[in-house]
Formats: structure tokens, sequence, C-alpha cells
């Protein structure tokens, strides 16, 4: 009961002319970003990041998840139009959009996408509503033992969850948690891997480095790789052909409900995020849709799966975010690291000690997506032209926020050098497949990790054992060593299973 | 070739935080962990998984393996003037000198010739298109940053 009228109370601070008109400035601007090819929502909300600085939290918040959200509406534009994904959760929308484009039906294609991101969108923060404070209730619990336990389970499992090699996403955690430690140590105020450098001394700022990571970097790799986007193709597209029928909703309905939970599921899982979701819903709606086996032709059934997943899962991530204070996903990620730059602590407390900012930021996401929904569909025609824009014209722009961006986190262009470094060193990482993602979550996460480890350890005076002791710490952990194991364990017996199949 | 640079980037970084983590910060004291512990286990794990990627890597060199061979690049038409295994440093040079330049001359002029020389030059668009797209640019720039952010951007000898 408590939790409706502080819902009600969020609503009347969401309601606010500023905040209405940032929820719509996010949402548009977050659309903008994701409908462009190559800038995920990460790199969106790391450039307008520094647009917030003289925000209030709340307003900044806003505005912040506006984009985020947003950014999901917008990446299926460049998926269905020019089969390029805004994003990596727009790679399966591409697999039905563009075909479906490409018989000339793009407008149904866009407004299937925007239809069902809105339902994905409404499920996840249903899901947000009641999990939140449920989880935050269940998170009061956690004493340092159990945090800990927690934020290595996050920071293992993402790079088992984001698949290709989960050695070099360790690797990129490590270096992650290294770069954490420079700066001063929370526990006892010593300086530590600074090298003199006086900049240095409250640490890497997190905004210049994540500028760097997503943005400067994304820049370097659209202008080393072939650019050329076919732009021939786009074609007018008018209002009246992105309208749905009525049989066309009713088909989309059911599976865009059952995708949105998946995503819901999906996005409450450390490391899973919008990408996971929408590949496990589109597989599913292939494996048991009744035009299952047309998927891939240009269904809309298709479109639906994964971008109500995709949108589910990316409100689904602040669940973990707000709840336990550990972001779902690399984007979330990103946000963590605004909310403690504003001081704000995400967490089992924030829920009690701060319930103005978090029900009004989840009674925004409510207007949030209705925005987003009607921004998408008005403006169809508008962002298929914008999508003529080439990367190679739009670079020395993102290079300019860049650098000032960087400026803007504390006045000190040594932040300018560290975004330049860190985005160049980020490029060759990415290029060597070493992602990017872990590394951020690490260096985030890190300085809460050590001061937990170092809290749990000084209350057991040194035993090491508090960590399987803890009932709650102990379940962690063995999910931890299942999430690393099984992989590695299905392999081993798959090739068992070969080797016994060839010796018959 | 960068594979080697990244990785033994990485084995240097991890060695030297392993070692000042000990010899500096002090590993363990008074039954409790000291200020190098949690730095030297994260430096260790990096430590000893990028030497094991290193040496897989060089046991299995010479043989196709995308995972840890550097990912090809489609030659890309932009900067063509540039080799491809240089572009890379040549975009941020591009970034590095627009930031003295910011520093000494002034943000607007820095914004307003970043754009310009970039769009002429580098995206070979008409020189009047790029005049009005950089002059827009430098416009919007200026309302966002200096006037509403009013962030206090260094004082060059122009704006």
């Amino acid at each position: 009961m408590n939790n409706f009228v502080f819902l009600l109370q969020g609503f009347s601070t969401a309601f606010s002319i500023e905040n209405l008109l940032l929820a719509f400035l996010g949402g548009f601007l977050g659309i903008l970003v994701g409908a462009m090819p190559g800038l995920g929502s990460a790199t969106g909300i790391s450039l307008l990041l520094p647009l917030t600085f003289k925000m209030n939290p709340t307003s900044a918040v806003i505005m912040l998840a506006g984009i985020y959200y947003g950014n999901m509406f917008g990446g299926a534009y460049s998926a269905i139009l020019l089969n390029i994904p805004g994003d990596s959760p727009a790679v399966c929308t591409a697999l039905d959009g563009y075909p479906l484009a490409r018989r000339g039906k793009s407008g149904k294609a866009l407004a299937t996408a925007n239809t069902a991101s809105f339902i994905g969108g409404i499920l996840g923060i249903l899901f947000l509503t009641f999990a939140g404070p449920a989880l935050a209730e269940v998170g009061l619990k956690f004493g340092p033992t159990e945090i800990a336990a927690l934020i290595f389970f996050a920071l293992t499992s993402i790079g088992w969850l984001l698949g290709d090699n989960p050695k070099k996403c360790l690797i990129s955690t490590g270096l992650g948690l290294m770069l954490a430690m420079i700066g001063m140590d929370p526990a006892s105020g010593r300086i530590r891997y600074t090298f003199r450098t006086f900049s240095l001394l409250s640490g890497l700022q997190f905004v210049p480095l994540v500028i760097g990571m997503f943005g400067f970097s994304q820049v370097i790799d659209c202008m080393v790789r072939r650019d050329e986007v076919d732009t021939t193709k786009l074609t007018k597209i008018s209002l009246k052909e992105s309208q749905l029928n009525w049989s066309e909703l009713k088909s989309i309905a059911p599976v865009s409900v059952r995708s949105g939970l998946i995503g819901n599921f999906i996005g409450f899982l450390p490391g899973a995020g919008g990408t996971t979701a929408a590949f496990l819903s589109y597989v599913l709606e292939k494996k048991i849709g009744k035009r299952g086996k047309h998927l891939g032709t240009g269904e809309i059934t298709g479109i639906a799966a994964s971008e109500s997943a995709n949108n589910a899962a990316s409100i689904g991530s602040f669940v973990p975010l707000l709840g336990l204070g550990i972001p779902g996903s690399t984007t979330s990620a990103v946000l963590l690291g605004a909310l403690m730059m504003w001081g704000l602590r995400p967490g089992p407390l924030l829920f009690s000690s701060q319930p103005d900012f978090v029900w009004a930021l989840i009674a925004s996401m409510y207007i949030g997506n209705l925005l987003c929904f009607i921004i998408g569909m008005s403006s169809i025609p508008a962002l298929s032209s914008i999508l003529k824009i080439s990367s190679k014209t739009l670079a020395p722009i993102i290079m300019v926020i860049c650098i000032l961006g960087s400026y803007s986190a504390s006045y000190n262009i040594f932040d300018v050098w560290t975004m330049i470094i860190a985005g160049f060193l980020s490029y060759y990482m990415q290029a060597n497949s070493f992602p990017v993602a872990p590394l951020l979550l690490a260096f985030v996460l890190g300085s809460k990790l050590e001061t937990s480890i170092r809290q749990a350890l000084g209350i057991s005076r040194g035993d090491v054992s508090v960590f399987i002791r803890s009932p709650i710490s102990a379940v962690i952990l063995i999910l931890t060593l299942v999430m690393v194991l099984f992989p590695v364990l299905r392999g081993f017996i798959s090739k068992k299973k070969k080797e016994n199949v060839h010796e018959l | 070739m960068t594979y080697y640079i990244v990785e033994g980037l990485f084995i240097i970084s991890s060695f030297l935080w392993m070692v000042l983590g000990i010899v500096n910060y002090g590993f363990w004291g008074k039954g409790l962990p000291g200020d190098g512990f949690f730095p030297f286990f994260s430096a260790a794990l990096t430590f000893i998984l990028c030497v094991s990627d290193l040496v897989l890597y060089l046991h299995k060199k010479g043989k196709h393996n995308p995972d840890t061979q550097e990912k090809e690049q489609e030659n890309s038409d932009v900067l063509g003037f540039v080799p491809h295994k240089l572009k890379p440093f040549f975009i941020t040079g591009y970034i590095v000198l627009g930031t003295f330049i910011l520093q000494y001359v002034g943000v607007l002029t820095a914004t307003f010739f970043m754009c310009l020389i970039w769009l002429v030059y580098i995206a070979k668009k008409p020189v009047v298109h790029s005049l009005l797209y950089a002059f827009a640019v430098t416009v919007v720039i200026f309302f966002i940053f200096v006037v509403w952010l009013q962030i206090p951007f260094p004082k060059g000898f122009l704006i």
C-alpha cells in the first residue's frame, strides 16, 4: 500500500513541466541516437551524460532513463530500413524487418517495432514496480559478505553471458578492477597507483572513461571500417503506411506479451541485457509461433518478439540496479556510474532513504514509454530521412562532443586526455576481441567490491571462510561456480559424445 | 601485431600492479587485508589470464583462429590517403590537435575548424555546405555548453 502511495507521489513529480520536457527530450534523443547505426545505448548515454550536469539528480536520471529506453525504440530503424542494427539487440529485428521493408512494407515493420517496444516497455515497468521494492527488501538482509559475493557473481556472469571468449571477458574485468584501484583507497585513505600525478588523486573520472570507451572508440571504428551504407534504397514513408490493422495487432499482441515476460527475466540477470533477451525470444517464436517456420522472410511476429523482449529487458535491468546496486546490463552500468556521480547510492537502502527519487523515476518511465511510442510512431517519416546522414559526416560532431563532454566532468583538461587514451586503447581492445563492457562494469563496481571484502574480513578478523559460512553468500558463490563450470562441462560432455559416436 | 602490443601492455601493467600492491601498499597486516590485498588479486588474475591467453595464441600461431586473431577490417574508403593501419592514429592525432586548439585558441574556434576541415578534406563535402554545417554545429555547441551548461572552458586568444 505504501508503495502505491509513493508511486502516486512519483507521478506528481514526474508530471512537472520540467520533468515531462526532460522525459520527452530524453526519449527523442534516445530514439535519434538509437536509429544511428553503430551508436548503441551506452554510447548515446555516455555522449549525452554531460547535458545533465546542471540538473538535479531526479530530473537527470529521468532524462537518462528516457534516452536508454528511447534507444531501444530507435534501434529498429536502421535494422529495418538498412539491415544495419542500430545496436546489438536489434540484430534479430533486422532478420524479419529488412525483408519486410524490401517488400515495400517498411512503414508496417516500423509500426510493429514501435508497438511491440511499447508493450514490452509496459511489462518491464510493471515488473520494476513490483520486483524492485521486493528485491530491495531482500537486499536489506545483505551484509558486506553477501554484497561482495553478489558483485563477484555479477562480474563473473557478464564474462560468461557475453559468450564469445569468456577468458578475454575476465581479462577485461581484471583490468577494470585495476583501474578502479587508482586514487584514494576508500578504507584507509591511502593514495594508490597515481604515479605522482595530481589529477589522479581522486582516481580516474567515470565520465571521460565511458565517453572514450563508447564514444571515441566508435568514431575510430566507424572511420576504419567500410562506411558506405547504401542509403539510395531509403524511400519516403508516409504516416498512412505506418499503421497496423486490427488483425495485425491481434497477431503481435500475444507474441509481444510472451516476449516481454522473457525480457523481464533476462534483463534481471546481471550481464544478460537486451541482446540475449531478443535472441531468446526470437528463437522461441521460431520454435513455437504459429508462423514460426516463416520467420526470417518478413514476419511481423519476428519483429515483435525481438523488440518487445529487448525493451522489457532494458527496463528489467533497472530492477537489480535500483534494488541491489548491481547493473543488469552495460548501459545500466553507465547509469550506475552516473547515479554515483550525483552522490546517490543505488541499492537496498535507496528505496527507503530516497523514495521520492526512485518512485519519480519509475513513474516517469510509464510516461516516457508512452511518449516514446507517440514520438516513434509520428516521426517514422522524419527519422527514416535522417538515416541518410553518413557516419563520416557525424564523426566531427561526435569528436567535439567527446572533447567537450569529457572536459565538462570536472573542468580539467586531464580528463580529455583520459578520454582520448581510453578510446584509443578501447578500439584496439575490441579489434582484438577484448570486450570493454566487463571493464566498465568492473570499474564501476570495483571500489564497492573491495570495500565489502575488506569489511567482511574485518568483521571476521581475517577469516576467509566467512564467505562460505553465510548461507546467502555460499549460495551465490555456488551459483557463480555453476555458471563458470557449466559451459566447460557442457563442452567436455559434448566432446566425449562425439568421440563415442566416432568410435561406433 | 596489435594483439602482442595489447596483451603485452596488459601483462606489464598487471605485473606492475602486483609488485606495487605487495611492496608499497602491503598485502596483509595485523590480521587484516592491507591496501595492496585487493589490487594484488585483481592484477594477479589479469596477469595469469593474459599470460595463458598469450601462450595459447603462440601455440596456435599460424592456424586460422578468428577468436585470437585481430578481426579483419574491411578497408574503408574514408581517409583513403592514410594507410589502413595508421587510420586510428590519424583520427586520434586529429582529436589531440583539436584539444590543443581548444586550450590555446578557444572552444568555438576549435569546434568550427574541427568540423570544417574534416568535412572538406576527409568527408569531401562541398565547401559551402561544410561552412554552413560547421557554423550550425558551433552555434548549437555554444548554446548548449557555454550558455546553458555554463562550462568554464579555457580562455583561448580567440573565442
